[in-house]
């Protein structure tokens, strides 16, 4: 066999980081935001991503976990993460203790990433509930700068959460919301007091916004039972299955394919996805 | 070129497999306390035990070691250093059935496969030398042949063992690797045409008593088809999980990787897991993809003999029998197989 590929950097050792900045982006104080530079700044040059790949996160003497990648590629200097922690969770539970200057590990970038070649020139729908907005907020940043702009036709937003304080980046959506390259419709499941947005559950928004499927390519994530309902709003509108494109969450290891855990049939989550389109979704068995 | 063969009497095994020691690692068939045949590490020649069929153990510890440190570290309050562990060690892999170098294969083919080669494999893997070994019988519960494995096929192994008449092995030398085992076996005589016509006999006898190999491609297109039959409740029925079948099998390979710390030092290890256990697939959040039992089976079996083919066109079984021989519950891989190709004909899906 081949051992000439063993010259290859060992894909398991991290590269070191510095975490410097964190931001609660929730009320419940559960989400937050992590802003990490490279120890070693030609580090940021190999980990040269897309948007809506993911990497390992790595605490020592905890663990690894995958998230994904919340920043922009074009954001040069840092990458983002946003994070929700679980009380089972022993790598996001130590990763929300930390605080700036805390040094930790940083593996990939992983996975497939939005279709950026597809989306050129189209009408790009991004919808979102929750914290699963991370990839997207990546997404919107990519696509709203001045370089990348001009690389897709209408940007259409509808992003939704339980609360007005569930809303991640809000700032950002307050600045996305007054501009008029993109057209953002924030929603809460209930009214409250100062909340100037729509109320209703995303589905029920994305049917009432009515986006264009004309030449268009949609974008989602989101919680389960969002995806269950808003799918077929968006087939009632005439957008096609292979348009449509979702990212997958899975328990994952190794990140590269080989520890056998994220599969989704023949797919791995982790070099297949996480990224699918509804049409590759459809001929996979429903294990996820 | 003729090939180099060396004659070894049985009698002088331990001295080859004694000089095979110097300066590397052997692993080979030995018997453990309670007289059970395991691939194990050598700590005297004499340990190789020539009397074992198909070991219980496999030897995949050699490439994929049980507990694998990925780095060791060191933390400070602000300051945390990494250091990797010391290169493998030169290694050979002595007695393996032509069934377990195929499963060497199947490694081979998932840890080399882009787009992340795994490094720590391939680092091991390019310091280990195969010795295979011929089966002139056929042991029980294997059924390599219905995979088209033969029990006497040499290829893929750096040199093979053959049985002879009168308590005698013969040493093929096939590749480089082997040839640096040149020390090792410089003392013994080379085979004469007597006994090259043997080992050809031989060959020929075991070809001779090939059964129709089982049609992995129907089986593999009937599994697609069967993913909600009910074939997975009767499998998966006597099961209890208990992973044996994973861990003793010489193709499965998942692992998980684990964390193990003593105050502010530590090591990120690679330990073997099994997707036959509920943990192996749930989330955080408490979300379980693989929900039951039933599921876990499914998986090792589409594993196997689908996803697996599908990505590397090499079914991830050879055929050695030792998960039919570990399984509590009596499941039979066999059985299984056979069931899923008449299945599908009686079945729509």
């Amino acid at each position: 066999m081949n051992t000439d590929k063993n010259t290859k950097p060992n894909p398991y050792i991290p590269y070191p980081v510095t975490i410097d900045r964190v931001v609660v982006e929730n009320e419940a104080r559960d989400i937050k935001t992590f802003r990490l530079v490279f120890q070693n700044p030609e580090d940021r040059r190999r980990f040269d991503f897309r948007v809506g790949q993911f990497a390992e996160l790595s605490l020592l003497g905890f663990g690894e976990s995958p998230i994904g990648i919340a920043s922009s590629p074009l954001d040069r200097d840092y990458v983002e993460f946003t994070v929700k922690q679980y009380p089972t969770g022993v790598v996001t539970t130590e990763l929300h203790n930390a605080e700036p200057g805390r040094p930790m590990g940083l593996r990939g970038p992983m996975g497939n990433g939005f279709p950026l070649e597809k989306m050129a020139g189209k009408n790009i729908v991004i919808i979102s509930g929750g914290f699963a907005v991370t990839t997207l907020r990546a997404t919107i940043r990519y696509l709203l700068h001045p370089d990348i702009r001009s690389s897709v036709k209408n940007i259409t937003v509808i992003y939704g959460a339980r609360s007005p304080g569930e809303l991640c980046y809000k700032d950002e959506f307050a600045e996305w919301s007054k501009r008029k390259d993109i057209a953002v419709t924030l929603t809460v499941d209930n009214a409250a007091q100062g909340w100037k947005g729509r109320v209703g559950f995303v589905p029920a928004v994305v049917a009432d916004v009515k986006p264009s499927p004309l030449d268009a390519v949609c974008l989602i994530c989101g919680p389960p039972v969002m995806l269950k309902y808003t799918m077929p709003e968006l087939t009632k509108l005439g957008f096609k299955p292979g348009d449509t494109y979702l990212s997958f969450e899975m328990r994952m290891k190794c990140g590269i394919g080989k520890c056998g855990r994220c599969n989704i049939g023949p797919k791995y989550v982790c070099i297949d996805g996480p990224v699918f389109s509804l049409a590759e979704v459809s001929t996979l068995p429903a294990e996820y | 070129m003729t090939k180099e063969i060396r004659i070894i009497p049985l009698t002088d095994m331990p001295a080859f497999v004694g000089a095979l020691m110097q300066g590397r690692k052997v692993l080979a068939p030995t018997r453990n306390d309670d007289g059970l045949c395991v691939f194990a590490w050598l700590s005297a020649p004499e340990q190789a035990d020539w009397t074992c069929g198909i070991p219980r153990v496999p030897p995949k510890q050699a490439l994929l070691p049980r507990t694998e440190v990925f780095f060791r570290y060191h933390r400070e309050k602000g300051k945390e250093t990494v250091s990797p562990p010391p290169p493998p060690e030169p290694q050979a892999v002595l007695g393996l059935h032509p069934c377990d170098v195929q499963a060497v294969k199947v490694l081979d083919a998932v840890f080399s496969a882009e787009p992340s080669p795994d490094q720590p494999y391939l680092e091991r893997r390019a310091v280990t030398t195969l010795i295979g070994r011929g089966f002139s019988e056929d042991e029980p519960l294997v059924f390599c042949r219905e995979l088209g494995i033969d029990p006497m096929d040499n290829r893929d192994c750096d040199a093979f063992l053959v049985p002879l008449a009168a308590n005698r092995m013969a040493l093929e030398i096939l590749t480089d690797k082997g040839a640096a085992l040149k020390p090792a076996y410089e003392r013994f005589p080379p085979a004469g045409a007597e006994d090259r016509a043997a080992i050809a006999e031989a060959r020929k006898l075991s070809q001779a008593r090939s059964t129709p190999p089982l049609d992995m491609a129907a089986i593999q297109r009937n599994l697609e088809t069967i993913f909600n039959s009910d074939l997975w409740n009767r499998i998966h029925e006597p099961c209890v999980g208990c992973g044996a079948c994973a861990f003793l099998c010489p193709t499965c390979h998942c692992f998980d990787i684990q964390e193990e710390t003593r105050g502010l030092d530590g090591a990120r290890v690679r330990v073997w897991d099994t997707c036959q256990f509920d943990l192996f697939t749930r989330h955080a959040s408490g979300h379980n993809p693989r929900t039951s039992q039933k599921e876990r089976s499914r998986q090792r079996i589409m594993h196997k003999f689908s996803y697996g083919v599908d990505r590397f066109h090499i079914p991830f079984c050879v055929g050695c029998g030792r998960c039919i021989a570990a399984c509590p519950a009596h499941n039979d891989v066999r059985q299984i197989l056979k069931e899923i190709q008449d299945l599908a004909k009686a079945e729509k899906p």
